[in-house]
């Protein structure tokens, strides 16, 4: 089955992106697809790599990162709530002024298109927030 | 609504309160620019976003009504709240806008059953 | 269709939720949610009899295994969640 998710919860604020990344792995390891997972809301912070948590804590942007490269799994960040909550990529950084950025590839800024299609095109969608 | 793609976005959170109104609204706007069928539903701390009192410039933050007006120019014109939702905040339908449908919480379920698509913000 | 409840009993999200199950929907709690093992008298056990189960992976992050042996609470491990979903085209989650 094809599988979508939406992740909404911050790092190390909320357990949403632990509890995604579990289902990802768990749903990858039963022979099912993940189309894609979309950052919204506070889940836009997964994505900056500028996350420096203690060397005994899971490092989240890079656990999706490692997900992404053993799967090939698009990752989708919505791009008007992540600006808000000051993450960049290099382009929107420049395009704002702004001296640095923090959003780099395998995540890309997006639309909210993105989100909708994504839930329109998966057999199953689920929400972690 | 039957459509094989229509969205039902819930709104659970009330205006100043997150910013999960704003973006769950934006999200049914987006949809809705679209051309997906899109109807909304306020439960509980949600439907203070109905309030048709509502300030345009709260306090330091963006005022959520001109988004909530933006809604009716996208052609969602079904914005829903259960009774119980309104008797939980003790908020009187006097104060609520005027395009307001009122559902039972006991039809919630098969409200929920008739859409394609549903977000919970 | 499919709830999944991440907050605990006496939150607004739970209180949604119990309104919008319908009779052959299912209840997983995950997360704060679990925390529902110590409440048996909670009416959705009874309710949701049969089609609610708790996540074993946060029963036991939660120090809760002992609570749900006793009370004899149905679990259901992150590889029975991911086949629940694929029973169940829609899914909500509540948090």
């Amino acid at each position: 089955m094809e599988y979508g998710l939406l992740v909404m919860g911050a790092p190390y604020t909320s357990p949403a992106p632990h509890s995604a990344l579990r289902f990802a792995h768990t749903l990858l390891a039963q022979g099912h697809h993940l189309s894609g997972v979309f950052f919204y809301h506070e889940g836009v912070h997964n994505a900056s790599s500028l996350m420096a948590p203690p060397q005994d804590e899971l490092n989240l942007h890079d656990a999706w990162i490692e997900l992404h490269r053993a799967h090939n799994i698009p990752l989708d960040v919505c791009i008007a709530a992540a600006l808000r909550r000051g993450l960049a990529s290099e382009a929107e950084a420049l395009r704002h002024g702004k001296a640095s950025f923090n959003i780099d590839a395998p995540f890309e800024l997006t639309g909210l298109g993105q989100l909708l299609t994504l839930q329109q095109r998966c057999d199953r969608f689920i929400t972690f927030a | 609504m039957a459509e094989s793609n229509s969205l039902l976005v819930i709104i659970r959170h009330a205006p100043y309160g997150s910013n999960l109104l704003r973006e769950g609204v934006d999200t049914a706007l987006v949809a809705a620019a679209f051309g997906q069928p899109v109807d909304l539903l306020f439960l509980g701390q949600g439907a203070m976003a109905l309030l048709k009192e509502q300030g345009s410039g709260a306090p330091g933050q963006k005022a959520s009504l001109p988004t909530i007006d933006m809604l009716e120019m996208y052609d969602i014109e079904h914005l829903w709240t259960t009774e119980e939702s309104l008797a939980a905040i003790g908020v009187p339908t006097s104060m609520l806008r005027n395009d307001v449908q009122f559902l039972k919480a006991k039809a919630m379920p098969g409200f929920l059953q008739q859409y394609a698509q549903i977000l919970n913000f | 269709m499919l709830h999944i409840l991440t907050k605990a009993l006496n939150s607004d999200a739970a209180h949604q939720m119990q309104q919008a199950v319908g009779e052959e929907d299912i209840v997983v709690l995950t997360e704060e949610g679990v925390q529902a093992a110590l409440k048996t008298h909670w009416e959705g056990w009874q309710a949701y009899q049969s089609r609610i189960y708790l996540l074993a992976e946060d029963v036991a992050a939660w120090g809760l295994n002992t609570a749900v042996t006793a009370n004899g609470l149905p679990t259901v491990d992150m590889n029975g969640f991911v086949t629940l979903t694929e029973h169940h085209p829609q899914i909500v989650t509540w948090y």
